[in-house]
């Protein structure tokens, strides 16, 4: 009986590799979707302040994103660490070897558009804080997973053999 | 490019074997079987010997290249 409950959950805390990516790309989105507007609220309520009291309704819609911020961060360390991935075979590192490229070309393109932006922009008006920085890199965390995804996407064909047998 | 052409499918049924059952055997993943069936991926040498080994066949016998002009 404990025997049959510990390999139940073994079952529970293994993921296939699919749906790993899938959650870690979704996360790691939405993540830095509440960065970048969690950055918005928060620039309105220091200009709210300076011009005389806060509105507690943006602190509360603030208050919300921190929270829901920490638990999509929570939510993405327990996946990428307590659950026991499938093992890797060579058709998945061919698919992650080509979103690899394809993520160093991506990153390469934008890295040079903000570069040349920044060096060309005369008067200055990009402005970056650490909140937008981190969102950024959450976004660019997920486009990686989707990328992973795109490349490893198997249309699931399950043969009249496999349907009888299960 | 030439085209993979496989036999996978027709040894996979005259062994009665399930998709996930050849991908445990030769430790790959369900999705690598049923992308080699429809020839959408090379495998690797070793690949295509252990899935020879497991049928009892050559690599020849199971893929081969059509040739195209």
């Amino acid at each position: 009986m404990k025997k049959e409950k510990l390999d139940k959950n073994q079952e529970i805390q293994s993921i296939t590799l699919y749906k790993y990516h899938k959650k870690m790309a979704l996360f790691g989105f939405f993540c830095g979707l509440a960065w970048l507007i969690y950055s918005v609220i928060d620039k309105k309520i220091f200009s709210g302040q300076t011009q005389g009291g806060y509105k507690v309704l943006d602190v509360v819609i603030s208050l919300i994103f921190i929270v829901s911020i920490l638990v999509m961060i929570l939510a993405m360390i327990i996946y990428s660490s307590n659950y026991k991935r499938e093992d890797m075979d060579e058709m998945y590192i061919q698919n992650v070897a080509k979103a690899d490229h394809t993520f160093i070309l991506l990153m390469a393109v934008i890295g040079s558009v903000i570069v040349t932006t920044c060096i060309f922009n005369d008067e200055k008006t990009i402005q970056i804080n650490s909140e937008v920085v981190t969102g950024m890199a959450f976004i660019v965390k997920s486009v990686y997973h989707f990328m992973i995804l795109y490349y490893d996407k198997t249309e699931n064909d399950i043969d009249k053999l496999d349907y009888e047998q299960e | 490019m030439a085209e993979l052409i496989t036999k996978l499918k027709e040894y996979r049924a005259k062994f009665d074997m399930k998709q996930g059952e050849l991908a445990e055997k030769v430790g790959v993943r369900r999705e690598t079987i049923i992308r080699l069936e429809k020839g959408q991926y090379n495998p690797s040498l070793k690949l295509a010997m252990d899935i020879a080994k497991v049928f009892g066949t050559t690599v020849e016998e199971l893929f081969e290249f059509s040739e195209e002009n």
